[in-house]
């Protein structure tokens, strides 16, 4: 590292930071009775294109460095930023990062300690099999071009739009227990929306595909185009969904979101910490059937969530949130792992290094059971099969959650019926587990980002055909 | 004791021509490339201060500047290449440079593309929307801006959780482009929150409460406080309705949600022109119900949607967005104004310098009705009461199904129990169509002010 120069090798060359250029942060930490503290550096290139019926209406690359030291002490935190890489505004920084956490611990009614974690130096590339840094522009615009012309095979399909971001991200953390990682990270992701009109209604239809990896991710995206343009114009034949009471199966797109929303949000520890999560007070206790079985996994390589170490440098776990129906974890950072007296479990992330890591998902997802569809849709016999999401929110506090579908069929007879568009369903977490009958034998994944704090994450949402008793269903 | 140090270089940044020299340097090495007919820069910065508390106590305190520059280069083919950076070394400023040629060449020709905006005489510029207190506001000051929710905790009922924080930014926009423009504005916003969570008889409830304004002295914490509570006490007795059709009255929250917001976002002209409002085939429609009237005011002092100009530099204006039922125009920047052969009318938006160029509103001024709320209120025998939904309609169809998130039966004329497990759904043409009532009184959300709203028939679904 240059001391007090200005590093400016900011084209995705290494970081040339190393552990050893770092330690004069313990000794000021020492100095500055702070018990705690990291710094996360970050360096990267984001490559994002937005096209609109076929014509660019942005295209873009965008350059950026930087890094933000927290510093804790005696339960109170402090958070500084600083964009040169050199001794000088790193220390500087420190001492603003040290002087909020000094600051904020004198109002802490319950001090609590960081735990220590491994010294250990370490470090992770996510591997590309096309790189996204070799891949020229004019490829990546005649790929999106080629997927988006897919969805005019049919005169009814009048729009389209279109957006792709990829992102190479390296990342350094490092924190007073002499840990330190670098990650090189890279991923990326595509939306599409068609829209169809025949002349008296028009009605829209969006697909999404994000990978962590290289390039090759968009090659899965192939398809889609297409994809949305069907559904755009099946919708010109849907109606407004009836509101009421219904039994319903949720596809795995939908089942996904189901569980991210309604349940993985409640399992993130900080919210259990600060009392603001309905699961709070049920750990060890019974919060749905016995065929509920629910995971966060990062290491599903081919999901969004897919993540080898978190924002703090602790490596990423597997984590049984339900079992057999038993709440019987949470997700953890640092902070609620040393707060709860529990192993962290890697789910520290943050959206940039100017951001600070709160509990996050990764890839949250419903194991399987045994039904196949033909016999939840014979079991469901009248009813509503429940397919894609738009949306879904969570209010963890009150244990109420809603999700927007995409589409939904009506089932008469154990048969899909007529299509309906916009219903939404509701429900209480703790109610909805228990109302869970069948599940399907094939779980399925969807990629989207995540957003808590004003911070979005790329994460994992899956599941299989999942069969719901009396569910609230929004609609006219 | 000292926490930070009390400079606001961000704004200096501006005011000492900082933007304005890196725009040229960037221009000096585009002008010698003859295949570049338009440049543009667009440079922000700002410094922010947040604390945010957890069970009513502080917990962290963060001071953070970002400032950026943001490039837009098009040639005679309307083919836009974009790049941006937050490091202002020679050797960034170079590489932004040369990837936005890569992207500009790798862009499809853009037929619709006319021109960047030019310098205007009409500039508007409006004072009381940078509040030079909340360039040196320090922590301390926060806390004892924080007091009255922080003194939630004395109620007969304590706060099972207490959540929320305070934000401030000061900073500025600098837009520079090769028609002659030149031009920055500063600005600054605060920002409260709190969340309660209630619990009595085993029953859980929220609330939550914000305020934003460009002043610190607007910011009234102990109305945060109070309202944020009162929503949690009165959400611990909740009930379930009947489904079927109801009157509905909309709090000012409701009305800016529910209401406004679908609505700005489907006068978006880049929307319309692309299919994707359902607004977009009744501009001159008598579509609205006739006691509708939205002006959007851009030039109103101290007000988070007040700006001189728009993302491109073209002065903004007041626009009648819909008066007596009418709707009377879309929002338009130079790119979908330059579509229809009309002027833009000083709508395009950026959320920072490494943004693409959209569309969005300014102030939205909903004008008021005749009778009080409470009266409006009082002549409902059996309707709901929706203060927020956390929901979206499909702006394509204007369909709208959505959860209650907190809501109350009306009977008798008087606000009962708290909904639960209850949706509602509509179409938003037919609840516009179904306004019957706007109340006198107004209140500020965000950049809108608007009144109570009361609509007949909606279909509210419940367990």
């Amino acid at each position: 590292m240059n001391e007090n120069s200005e590093e400016i090798n900011i084209d995705l060359e290494p970081i040339s930071i190393d552990r050893e250029d770092l330690d004069f942060l313990r000794d000021l930490a020492k100095e500055r009775k702070i018990e705690y503290f990291n710094i996360r550096f970050a360096k990267g290139k984001m490559t994002s294109f937005s096209l609109l019926k076929k014509i660019t209406k942005s295209s873009s690359i965008g350059i950026g460095k930087g890094f933000s030291i927290q510093a804790f002490t005696k339960g109170g935190y402090g958070f500084a930023v600083g964009y040169k890489f050199n001794k000088e505004t790193i220390t500087e920084t420190f001492h603003n990062a040290a002087d909020l956490a000094h600051w904020s611990a004198q109002f802490v009614k319950s001090p609590f300690s960081i735990q220590q974690t491994d010294d250990h130096k370490k470090e992770y590339v996510i591997p590309q099999k096309i790189s996204i840094g070799n891949t020229s522009p004019d490829k990546k615009m005649q790929m999106l071009l080629e997927i988006e012309n897919e969805a005019y095979y049919d005169p009814r399909i009048k729009s389209t739009n279109v957006n792709y971001s990829d992102l190479e991200v390296e990342n350094i953390i490092y924190n007073n227990f002499n840990r330190f990682v670098r990650l090189k990270n890279s991923w990326v992701f595509f939306i599409l929306q068609a829209i169809a009109s025949d002349g008296n209604r028009q009605e829209g239809y969006h697909v999404s595909h994000g990978r962590i990896g290289g390039f090759e991710a968009l090659s899965d995206a192939l398809g889609l185009g297409h994809k949305a343009a069907e559904s755009a114009i099946e919708l010109l034949d849907s109606k407004i969904a009836p509101g009421g009471k219904f039994n319903i199966i949720l596809d795995p797109m939908l089942c996904g979101t189901f569980i991210h929303e309604a349940f993985g949000h409640t399992a993130e520890a900080d919210g259990v910490i600060s009392g603001e999560s309905i699961l709070s007070e049920k750990i060890g206790q019974k919060i749905g059937n016995p065929n509920v079985n629910i995971v966060d996994n990062p290491y599903l390589e081919t999901w969004f969530g897919y993540l080898p170490v978190d924002s703090e440098g602790t490596e990423t776990q597997k984590t049984q949130i339900v079992k057999n129906g038993e709440l019987i974890n949470f997700l953890h950072s640092l902070e609620t792992s040393s707060r709860m007296g529990c192993e962290p479990t890697g789910n520290g992330r943050a959206s940039g290094f100017s951001s600070l890591p709160q509990v996050r998902m990764t890839n949250t997802y419903l194991e399987p059971g045994d039904s196949n569809l033909d016999e939840m849709l014979s079991e469901l016999k009248n009813g509503l099969l429940c397919v894609n999401w738009k949306y879904g929110y969570v209010d963890p506090i009150e244990g109420t959650h809603q999700f927007k579908m995409a589409k939904a069929y009506k089932i008469e007879n154990g048969e899909k019926t007529q299509i309906y568009r916009d219903a939404a369903i509701s429900g209480l977490t703790l109610d909805v587990l228990n109302r869970i009958s069948l599940i399907g034998n094939k779980i399925e994944y969807d990629a989207g980002y995540c957003s808590k704090g004003g911070q979005h994450v790329p994460v994992g949402s899956g599941g299989p055909y999942v069969m719901l008793k009396n569910m609230i269903i929004g609609g006219r | 004791m000292n926490i930070t140090q009390n400079t606001c270089e961000i704004i200096e940044l501006f005011e000492d021509g900082f933007f304005e020299a890196q725009a040229r340097r960037i221009f000096s090495i585009l002008k010698q490339k003859s295949s570049i007919k338009h440049i543009e820069i667009y440079a922000t910065a700002s410094k922010s201060t947040n604390v945010n508390f957890e069970a009513g106590f502080v917990k962290d305190a963060h001071q953070k500047t970002t400032a950026g520059i943001g490039l837009r280069i098009i040639d005679s083919e309307g083919r836009e290449g974009m790049t941006y950076t937050s490091d202002f070394s020679d050797y960034a400023l170079q590489l932004i440079v040369n990837y936005a040629e890569k992207m500009m060449k790798a862009a499809t020709p853009n037929p619709y593309f006319k021109d960047l905006a030019y310098p205007s005489k009409s500039y508007h510029f409006v004072e009381d929307i940078y509040d030079p207190n909340l360039e040196f506001i320090c922590p301390e000051d926060i806390n004892d801006i924080l007091q009255p929710i922080f003194n939630l905790k004395e109620r007969d009922l304590v706060p099972k959780a207490l959540s929320g924080g305070f934000s401030s930014s000061v900073g500025g926009t600098f837009i520079w482009n090769n028609n002659g423009i030149s031009i920055w504005e500063k600005y600054s916003t605060a920002n409260v929150s709190a969340e309660v969570s209630l619990i009595r008889a085993n029953m859980t409830s929220s609330g939550f409460q914000w305020q934003s304004f460009c002043n610190l002295k607007e910011i009234d914490t102990n109305k945060v406080a109070e309202e944020s509570y009162l929503m949690a006490l009165r959400g611990l007795k909740k009930t379930t309705v009947e489904t079927k059709e109801y009157p509905v009255v909309l709090s000012p929250l409701a009305t800016a949600y529910f209401l406004i917001d679908p609505l700005t976002t489907c006068i978006n002209a880049e929307r319309v022109q692309n299919q994707m409002s359902f607004l977009g085939e009744y501009l001159h429609q008598d579509c609205f119900s006739h006691n509708l009237s939205i002006r959007d005011d851009p030039h109103i002092p101290g007000k988070l949607g007040t700006e001189s100009f728009d993302a491109e530099g073209v002065p903004t204006k007041p626009l009648l967005i819909v008066e007596k039922g009418v709707l009377n125009t879309f929002y338009h920047n130079t790119f979908t104004a330059g579509k229809e052969n009309i002027e833009s009318n000083g709508h395009a938006s950026r959320s920072g310098y490494n943004s693409p160029v959209g569309i969005s509103s300014n102030n939205i001024l909903v004008d008021p009705g005749k009778q009080a709320k409470d009266d409006i209120i009082a002549e409902i025998k059996e309707g709901i009461y929706l203060e927020y939904s956390g929901d979206t309609p499909n702006y394509i169809t204007g369909d709208f199904s959505g959860l209650i998130m907190t809501g109350y039966l009306i009977k008798d004329g008087v606000l009962g129990s708290s909904l639960s497990e209850t949706m509602l759904g509509v179409n938003l043409l037919d609840a516009f169509r179904n306004i019957e009532e706007l109340s006198r009184e107004r209140e500020w959300i965000d950049e809108a002010l608007v009144p109570w709203t009361k609509l007949r028939n909606i279909k509210i679904s419940s367990r």
